[in-house]
């Protein structure tokens, strides 16, 4: 009786909130959920107001190539002199609105493909999931530099390749799902009505993939921080001389005996980024394991 | 040896932190005996029934009381000692044998094992598979347990309960996922067994013909009190408490068609029990004492009830016979002819109906009766044009259905809604009631916002007598019944003139099915004609006038209820209603006789069963 009780509970609480917001105060709850939460705000927090922090400008040269750190700055200073720590503060914004930007759009186009084809079934079904692994059998990499190659680098279209490596993934996973909400009887109810497959995509489906959604996010922007930060360390995401993590990496790794902290401190704060949200993606999954029917509710 | 096998005392089980779930149980339970412990969902009656064996669930502890097998206190004996009293003087026997028994092991070594874990020789495996009416040949020992049917092995479950000699068996629900005809040949083994060992058994069912029909002594839960207890016929001739007989008014009785009452409301769950008596807010007797304090023990002889009008509520007697007619019999609203009906597998098609031939007239209901995996939904979900069928014709009023509903017209699609079984499933969690019922309205044109669809809202929750207040509701916070009347709420929305009932009160409790029929009942007075699928023999005696049996497919016999089952022509509609075990004092070997005629025909059908697997 004790799955009576969590009921009884939730319901009360449910009440007075919507699901999505006890879901995340669920998650946060947790030890793993808390510790991924932390460290996801602290980075967005470093990338987002860095640039009014910066003690200097990110391009002006200030100092010596490959000085040490000092009082005067923290970090030291990079390949041509410049600040360290400013370069540091200034480098995160584009890194996390480029992996969000393409994260979205890869959401965007893959869930409604995946709930449509899932609804549909029969041949619309398995072109879609043909198609999908087709697309799956690309490395990812090698899809976006041939993609940047083809029409020139910049970083709306970093955003557009990797939301388009994204899409088969996000539409395999959205179509699993859908194919069992679609089995549930208010599908049947509503096909056997005469509504359309659209009207029954968007009102009995996708309110119905919200949660996991909330599980599968913190995935695709792991995947695209790793590609963002990859294609910027080969110089094909924001271009020199503006700052970037995966930049600074590749600009000074000739150095990298002199003067270690103007690459380890990047290095480890995308490798911070990720892994918090690896904790808060693992704390909303648990969280979820348990069925679509309750919503998430346990 | 004096004393009862079984005595529990003022048993109290709470929530870790404090919330009762249940307290002041307290019953006895002689040799020989079988006590039935009947509730509906969430009364406590399973955590009690793990409690006879000194087992909490997690989350919850046994905060006080005594239960004594043969005078020794299980609740005081440190770990290992009790857990060599479980499994030898007192035995468990849970609702779903396929989790107890190990698919990995052949049933022979597991019951094997049982026998080795208490020092019993293991020679006694043959003589204890044989003693539950299994075939003890080496061959079938040698099964692993997918190889067998849900009654051989619940059989199998119950040997391993007797291996030791127990003293005292506890069984929850033993019967409840099986068939009736496979429940029927597991009670009357545990009626045999009952006489012949000497053991105690404890009986936890939510069904009360069922226990009725096996129990000399019983004892009724009701939100974690045990608000009656004394002998079968006591009980269920003369109820002390009114939640029992009102529970009674709520079993649809096979010998006698009647209106069934209902319990408004629903149970109070653990930690929202009200002060004085939990049964207060839906008893038709209260009086301003039960709100304010517990009730105490009325005895009568050797029954008890927890009430302060304990004896002194009768139920107004039910309508007699009152299966409504509809006015005009307008000709065949809904007619099948030759339906045929399959399931494509990958690679292999498995034919689920042959040849079902009937009609529906306008306003009526046709019944369609049969076990699991007679074809019994596929045939509803051919009406509704949610699977298409292989040959054969629908036609309604007069005009052929397009096979799937995609292609039908919408004045057809509207005319034909269907409510399933689960109501967890057929409501969209994710959208308040007001959009479950708001949509067909606004879909059919009925509606187009404002006040006149508010008006048409409220009116469809009176029809299915739910408040307004529900609307603004989601799913996850309405009970099982509510939901269904939500779902209910939500075909007759588009104005149907036939609704499919696919076994629309199977997951409920009897009290909340018993007021979803009087629903049901009420709606056909309007004309609304009814598809009622389901396995429940007994509750279609009193709402339908037309009667379909189906056998694996193919329709056994049809025609009027009252012929059908005043008069059974098919040998399978016999053992059908003869396996519905009835609420009528002294029904309880009914037609067993005729159970065990079957009963080779039928063992025959699950070995075939098992070896097509």
């Amino acid at each position: 009786m004790s799955s009576l009780f969590a009921l009884s509970r939730d319901a009360e609480v449910a009440r007075s909130q919507p699901a999505a917001l006890m879901l995340l105060r669920s998650v946060v709850g947790t030890r793993g959920g808390r510790a991924g939460a932390l460290l996801v705000g602290a980075v967005l927090a470093l990338a987002f107001l860095g640039p009014f922090l910066a003690p200097f400008s990110p391009t002006a040269i200030v100092d010596t190539p490959f000085a040490q750190p000092s009082k005067a700055h923290a970090l030291g200073t990079d390949a041509l002199g410049r600040d360290g720590l400013s370069r540091f503060l200034c480098g995160g914004r584009t890194l996390a609105l480029t992996s969000f930007a393409a994260t979205l759009m890869a959401y965007l186009a893959g869930i409604p493909l995946g709930a449509f084809a899932g609804v549909r079934g029969g041949v619309v079904d398995i072109g879609a999931v043909a198609v999908s692994d087709l697309m799956l059998a690309i490395p990812s990499l090698v899809f976006v530099l041939v993609l940047l190659a083809a029409v020139g680098p910049s970083l709306s279209m970093v955003a557009i390749g990797i939301a388009a490596v994204e899409v088969p993934r996000v539409t395999r996973i959205f179509r699993a799902i859908t194919v069992e909400v679609a089995a549930l009887e208010f599908v049947e109810v509503a096909m056997a009505r005469g509504e359309t497959t659209a009207s029954i995509v968007v009102r009995e489906i996708v309110p119905n993939l919200w949660t996991a959604l909330m599980a599968d996010f913190g995935f695709r922007l792991t995947a695209s921080i790793v590609l963002v930060s990859s294609l910027s360390y080969l110089g094909l995401g924001q271009a020199p001389p503006a700052a970037d993590w995966g930049l600074m990496v590749s600009e000074n790794q000739i150095g990298l005996t002199i003067q270690p902290w103007i690459i380890v401190v990047p290095g480890a704060t995308i490798a911070v980024l990720t892994f918090g949200v690896n904790l808060l993606t693992d704390a909303f999954a648990r969280r979820l394991g348990r069925s679509i029917v309750s919503g998430g509710v346990p | 040896m004096s004393g009862p096998a079984l005595d529990v005392r003022g048993l109290r089980i709470e929530a870790i932190g404090g919330v009762e779930i249940v307290d002041e149980i307290s019953f006895a339970v002689n040799r020989g005996e079988v006590f039935g412990l009947v509730g509906e969902s969430g009364s406590g009656k399973t955590s009690t029934a793990l409690a006879l064996l000194g087992h909490a669930r997690r989350g919850t502890r046994i905060a006080a009381g005594t239960v004594e097998v043969d005078g020794l206190n299980l609740l005081t004996l440190p770990p290992a000692a009790r857990r060599q009293v479980r499994g030898a003087r007192i035995t468990y026997v849970p609702q779903d044998a396929t989790a107890g028994l190990n698919p990995r092991h052949r049933i022979g070594r597991q019951v094997e094992e049982v026998l080795v874990a208490h020092g019993q020789p293991r020679s006694a495996v043959g003589s204890l598979i044989a003693q539950v009416h299994l075939p003890s040949d080496p061959q079938f020992l040698r099964r692993y347990p997918f190889e067998l049917s849900g009654g051989q092995q619940q059989r199998v479950a119950i040997a391993m309960a007797l291996s030791c000699h127990p003293l005292v068996v506890v069984l929850d629900e033993p019967t409840t996922g099986l068939d009736a005809s496979t429940q029927a040949r597991i009670l009357s083994l545990l009626r045999d067994l009952g006489s012949q060992t000497g053991a105690a058994f404890v009986y936890v069912s939510h069904d009360l013909a069922v226990v009725n029909d096996l129990a000399h002594r019983v004892g009724v839960m009701y939100a974690g009190r045990l608000v009656e207890v004394g002998g079968r016929e006591g009980v269920f001739g003369r109820p002390g408490h009114p939640y029992t007989s009102l529970l009674l008014a709520s079993v649809p009785r096979l010998s006698e068609p009647r209106a069934l009452t209902g319990i408004s409301g629903a149970a109070p769950p653990p930690g929202h029990r009200p002060r004085g008596c939990a049964f207060a807010p839906r008893c038709p007797a209260v009086i301003a004492r039960c709100r304010e304090q517990s009730p105490v023990e009325v005895a009568n002889g050797d029954h008890v009830a927890r009430c302060w009008r304990a004896w002194e509520y009768a139920p107004g007697a039910g309508g007699e016979g009152s299966a409504p007619r509809a006015a005009v019999d307008s000709g065949a609203l809904l007619a099948a002819d030759g339906v045929s009906a399959s399931y494509r597998h990958p690679g292999r098609r498995f034919q689920v109906l042959w040849d079902v031939s009937f009609s529906v007239r306008a306003g009526g209901c046709l019944a369609v009766v049969g076990e699991s995996g007679s074809g019994k939904t596929t045939l509803g979900r051919c009406v509704a044009g949610l699977h298409q069928p292989d040959g054969g014709t629908l036609t309604l009023a007069g005009r052929t259905l397009a096979r799937r509903v995609a292609n039908r017209t919408a004045a057809e699609r509207r005319e034909i809604q269907i409510v399933f079984q689960d109501p967890d499933r057929s409501l969209n969690p994710r959208q308040p009631i007001r959009e479950a019922i708001g949509r067909p309205l606004r879909f059919f044109g009925y509606a187009r916002g404002g006040v006149a669809e508010q008006r048409q809202m409220a009116e469809l929750l009176e029809r299915v007598r739910l408040p307004p207040g529900m609307l603004d509701r989601y799913p996850r916070e309405l009970s099982g019944g509510e939901k269904q009347r939500v779902a209910i709420a939500r075909a007759l929305a588009a104005r149907p003139s036939l609704l499919v009932c696919d076994e629309i009160t199977s997951s409920l409790d009897v009290s909340i099915q018993a007021a979803i029929v009087a629903v049901l009942e009420g709606l056909r007075r309007d004309g609304l004609a009814l598809l009622f699928i389901t396995h429940n023999v007994a509750l279609v005696r009193g709402i339908a006038d037309l009667v379909l049996v189906l056998e694996r497919g193919t329709v056994r016999e049809y025609g009027d209820a009252a012929a059908v089952f005043g008069r059974p022509a098919h040998p399978y509609t016999q053992q059908l209603i003869a396996s519905v075990p009835d609420l009528r004092l002294g029904a309880g070997t009914k037609g067993m006789g005729r159970i065990e005629a079957h009963r080779r025909q039928s063992d025959h059908r699950d070995r075939v069963a098992d070896s097509a697997c």
